[in-house]
């Protein structure tokens, strides 16, 4: 199993090196010079420009942080090379770079601050999806052509075909505004932001809304994951002798073709949660969430493209991270994985 | 693990410490019938099977893929589902008592207990997520109410049984750790476990190399002699069973065609369903070419049964009798039966049975 | 009956579900001989066809895929006649017909601006469905071609594909989207380039397992040893049968796109206003979620009712080419 581990940590890192290249490129094909954008309306003088230009490497400098000049006096553009490996280091060691638009905050801080709020969503979420998701499944797979099994396939095929941000709209809809009329007052959810002490309601209660959301279109996948996986196992050959052992259809399920069938779907929701930590931009930007997704979002209306940037390289470098997780622990998972071959003849 | 149900049932009470009643066998299958109702018509997959099993003995069941002669024992051992299966006459009884009637909960005592039975693939028949000493002591702890260091014991003491080495070693791993001929060895420890008195093995070396398969059908017969379980073989090699039979059921198209002593099935046959198969068996001895001989044409769909006679389109001695009516059993003396409508005719037996057939030299006795 | 023109050993097998009633064997297969039986020479296109036929969802799903479609395609004849022009609006009656309740007249009310919107959802069709069948055209394209590739040439080139795949994978797919439009700019050909570019290594990555693994199949070898040559194995027994999986995968990616480019017009990133994108729809009517609850109601069942079709259709696509499934 280490060789196992080791080939997918190998794997990771010409991936890894893949992507930051790719999010370097994208940053520099932003069209439009970063310092015009930067200062907007007003004009810079040409020293403050210069000064700018270096703070943020993008022109050569000396040790001490002063623009070098070539012989006619003007200033020498770092080559695209040499920026990536700035900018690669400056990843190695936090440094994602200072906002455009706010002046001076940097952008780490500005993540930091706002990821918090999309990771305990996404917690929440996760822990949703798992509990419905696998017992859907189950019930569905188990009492299968039933009413049950039915009302969940119908269900799951109707999440999964809708936009994530409508079926926001809809529970905010549902929940927050008709409730309200058709209890007068008295028994709603808040929709919007997330609660403090000086809120409205408890803080938990503006969990519920956007982490159903969040978890909806995910949890009729994993029901549906979990449904065909545990039926596929079901036909399988060792199910037969367990019943010929004398085990009874409740135990076969639940004690053999369970533990078969759950290991694709726990590995779905990990990369799931992944995913879910991607920001979730649109249930954000639906129930005015202050998370990074929402941040990313008005960063890019706002064309602050660091926080845009830096952001993106924060999510998919802990993305990347969960799958790597996700695919190191299918090997505990797996006896088949964990331990090699046979390790005998006849 | 999950807490372990108390054991089903207590040693003792078992159906197999019983004696057999009087003038019954230990198993009568007594004109069995089990129809599919499909979507595409009713598959008459078990169509009147009878035959009879006693204590220490073994019975070889001898056919083609799809003559139902797996079917037969899963229904047996009520492992078919029901919808869309359904019992439609006959009846199974063990000790006496009929299987048929039983509970769900009775039969779940039965398997695995009384009634054990191994299955083709070893390779996929065991659970690849749990160790095998786990899924060996299942039914100990099931059927026995075994605690958790009893069952390890006994599973260990079962390996070293069936010829596995290093068996304390070994309990601890994963199916996908032994090779087939191991898993197989397994597998028939699995069943042994509770001391069962009957052992289905449906086609337990077919998925075997030649050199396994008889260290495997050694292995059963070793068991045999020390436990003094029956055991019933399907398969659909005659060489398998030629051996270790002692008797024959030979199926086809769902029906019994023929049954009887092994003796009686190999050098007295009245079928011309079984002589095609003794007559399709590869002589050893090569000195010349000669072509196989094998059995002309594909089993019918069981959904389409041929009228008449379920063989006829395939026998080289069909008549228009045999096309148009169903045969009926002809039984001897003996208890040996066949079922066409010219097993009776002694000199029809005499002329066409195959070469080895001791009907020929007796010329006449069948 | 059609003739016989894949004639693939494995698929042209007889369903054996009648025979082998006691399924659970996986041997089973290797182990049968062909029954005899008067049925007709079988394809799989033709088995999957009539399987098809015979799945009363697909069908229900195809015939409203169908009807969309037409009424998409037709619009420009009848709409604007009934229900005024989706884009335009006319300022004499623009605070008069503001957010009108759904009538006769208007089917679906009006909205802010007075258009009615009904006929802005139907024009938002050809958006739909524009974007959702061109971006997955783009991906299955590429798709075909690197998974191809990759299980064609194998070694080097393999590992190559398969880690630009993986590289690709790494984004979150609704974020990689977001910024390259970012980047790039807005507008509906932008859109599906976007979603497109970004679909190819799963479909890629489907095709390429499919390839290899009925490269391992007997008949593969079999047609080998009978003297077929590459270019044979790879049109009459490989394609076919990696096809259908591709087939099956496309189609769901439709309803994906689909659902896609209403996000990205929702969040002002896709299509412009005033066309009439459903997602603008929605986020149009999101302000007036609580007095005009339809404006956001409407274009939102528009894209369920689509997206699940083709949801639908491509379950039914799937279990209908499936020719070893045992109705799971």
């Amino acid at each position: 199993m280490g060789k196992y581990i080791l080939k997918r940590v190998l794997q990771f890192i010409p991936v890894f090196l893949g992507v930051t290249l790719i999010l370097f490129i994208m940053e520099n094909v932003v069209p439009g010079d970063p310092i015009k954008l930067m200062a907007g309306e007003k004009k810079l003088d040409p020293q403050t420009e210069i000064n700018l230009r270096a703070s943020f490497h993008l022109i050569e400098t000396d040790t001490d942080g002063n623009p070098i000049y070539d012989e006619n006096g003007n200033t020498i553009e770092t080559p695209l090379v040499q920026r990536y490996f700035l900018y690669l280091n400056g990843l190695l060691h936090g440094d994602l770079g200072v906002s455009y638009q706010r002046s001076g905050q940097s952008v780490s801080s500005i993540i930091a601050a706002k990821y918090p709020y999309t990771v305990r969503l996404a917690i929440v979420a996760i822990i949703i999806e798992a509990i419905v998701g696998i017992g859907a499944g189950i019930l569905s797979a188990v009492k299968r052509g039933s009413f049950w099994d039915i009302l969940v396939t119908l269900i799951t095929s109707l999440l999964v075909s809708m936009p994530a941000f409508w079926l926001g709209m809809l529970l905010q809809l549902f929940f927050g505004i008709q409730m309200k009329r058709w209890t007068g007052g008295a028994w709603y959810l808040p929709i919007s932001g997330v609660g403090s002490k000086y809120s409205e309601f408890q803080p938990w209660m503006y969990y519920i809304l956007p982490a159903l959301t969040l978890a909806a279109i995910s949890t009729a996948y994993t029901a549906r994951i979990m449904r065909s996986q545990l039926l596929e196992v079901m036909n399988q050959d060792y199910i037969r002798t367990a019943r010929a052992k004398g085990l009874s259809r409740r135990a076969t399920i639940y004690h053999h073709a369970l533990k078969n069938a759950l290991i694709p779907v726990v590995t779905y929701i990990g990369m799931d949660f992944g995913a879910m930590l991607s920001g979730a931009i649109l249930t954000e930007t639906v129930f005015n969430w202050p998370g990074i997704g929402y941040e990313t979002y008005r960063a890019i209306q706002s064309r602050d493209w660091p926080i845009v940037l830096g952001s993106v390289t924060v999510i998919v470098l802990v993305v990347m991270v969960i799958n790597l997780v996700v695919d190191v622990s299918y090997a505990f998972l797996d006896p088949r994985i964990r331990f090699g071959a046979p390790k005998d003849q006849g | 693990m999950a807490r372990r149900k108390k054991a089903l049932g207590k040693p003792g009470k078992d159906l197999k410490d019983q004696p057999v009643p009087e003038g019954q066998h230990l198993l009568e299958v007594d004109g069995l019938k089990m129809y599919f109702h499909t979507l595409d018509g009713v598959v008459k997959a078990v169509d009147g099977v009878s035959y009879t099993l006693d204590r220490g003995e073994t019975l070889g069941v001898v056919g083609e893929s799809g003559s139902g002669k797996s079917v037969t024992q899963l229904t047996i051992m009520g492992l078919v589902d029901m919808p869309p299966g359904k019992i439609e006459g006959g009846d199974v009884r063990y000790h006496g008592q009929s299987l048929l009637n039983m509970s769900e909960q009775q039969m779940q005592h039965i398997r695995g207990n009384d009634i054990a039975m191994i299955f083709q693939d070893p390779m996929t028949s065991l659970n690849p997520v749990y160790t095998i000493g786990r899924q060996l002591g299942e039914g100990l702890r099931l059927h026995r109410g075994y605690t958790k260091e009893q069952a390890l014991k006994r599973s260990i003491e079962l390996l070293d049984m069936v010829g596995i080495p290093n068996a304390e070693q070994r309990v601890k791993d994963y199916p996908h750790e032994f090779s087939g001929g191991m898993r197989q060895r397994v597998m028939i420890a699995m069943a042994l476990a509770c001391d069962p008195d009957i052992l289905i093995a449906d086609e337990p070396t077919t998925a075997l190399d030649v050199t396994i398969q008889a260290q495997i059908i050694e292995l059963m017969q070793e068991m045999q002699q020390k436990n003094g379980n029956a055991i019933i073989m399907i398969t659909h090699d005659l060489g398998v069973v030629a051996d270790v039979a002692d008797k024959i059921l030979v199926m086809y198209a769902g029906c019994p065609v023929e049954f009887g002593t092994a003796d009686e099935i190999f050098y007295e046959s009245m079928h011309p369903y079984t002589w095609g198969l003794i007559r399709s068996i590869p002589d050893p001895v090569v000195d010349q070419k000669r072509p196989l001989t094998p059995i002309q044409g594909n089993p019918p769909s069981l959904v389409n049964v041929p009228k008449g006679c379920s063989f006829s389109p395939r026998c080289p001695y069909a008549t228009d009798l045999c096309r148009q009516e169903k045969p009926e059993m002809y039984t001897a003396p003996t208890g040996h039966y066949a079922r066409c409508h010219y097993a009776s005719d002694p000199l029809f037996v005499q002329k066409n049975a195959p070469a080895n057939s001791r009907t020929h030299k007796k010329g006449g006795e069948a | 009956m059609e003739e016989n023109k894949n004639n693939l050993p494995e698929v042209n097998a007889i369903s054996k579900d009648a025979e082998q009633p006691e399924g659970n064997s996986t041997n089973r297969d290797s182990n049968e001989p062909e029954h005899s039986s008067s049925a007709p020479t079988r394809t799989l296109w033709g088995d999957a066809w009539r399987r098809l036929r015979s799945n009363k969802l697909a069908v229900i799903a195809s015939v409203w895929l169908l009807i969309i479609v037409v009424i998409a395609l037709t619009a420009d004849l009848w709409v604007p006649q009934h229900f005024g022009s989706p884009t335009e609006t006319d300022s004499s009656t623009m605070t008069s017909n503001s957010r009108l309740p759904p009538s006769w007249e208007h089917p679906f009310g009006t909205d802010t601006l007075g258009r009615d919107v009904f006929c802005r959802v139907i024009y938002g069709s050809r958006i739909s469905l524009s974007v959702g069948l061109l971006a997955t055209a783009i991906s299955t394209v590429i798709g075909l071609i690197m998974g191809a590739l990759a299980a064609y040439y194998g070694g080097i080139w393999d590992t190559i594909i398969m880690r630009l795949a993986d590289i690709f994978l790494a984004f979150p797919y609704m974020l990689f989207v977001i910024v390259m439009l970012a980047v790039f700019g807005g507008g509906i050909q932008n859109v599906f380039i976007a979603i497109g570019v970004l679909g190819w290594p799963s479909i890629a990555r489907v095709f390429r397992s499919s390839i290899l693994s009925i490269k391992e199949n007997d008949y593969v070898d079999a047609a080998r040893a009978m003297g077929a040559s590459d270019f044979r194995i790879i049109t009459r027994h490989i394609f076919p049968n990696s096809v259908a999986s591709v087939v099956v995968y496309a189609t769901m990616n439709i309803g994906g796109a689909i659902l896609t480019e209403a996000a990205l017009s929702y969040l002002g990133m896709g299509v412009t206003p005033p066309n009439p994108s459903w997602g603008i729809l929605i986020e149009d009517g999101q302000q007036y979620l609580s007095t005009q609850p339809w404006l956001m109601l409407m274009p939102g069942i528009a894209i369920l009712t689509t997206v699940l079709a083709f949801t639908l259709l491509g379950d039914g696509l799937r279990d209908a080419l499936d020719v070893k499934m045992k109705d799971a």
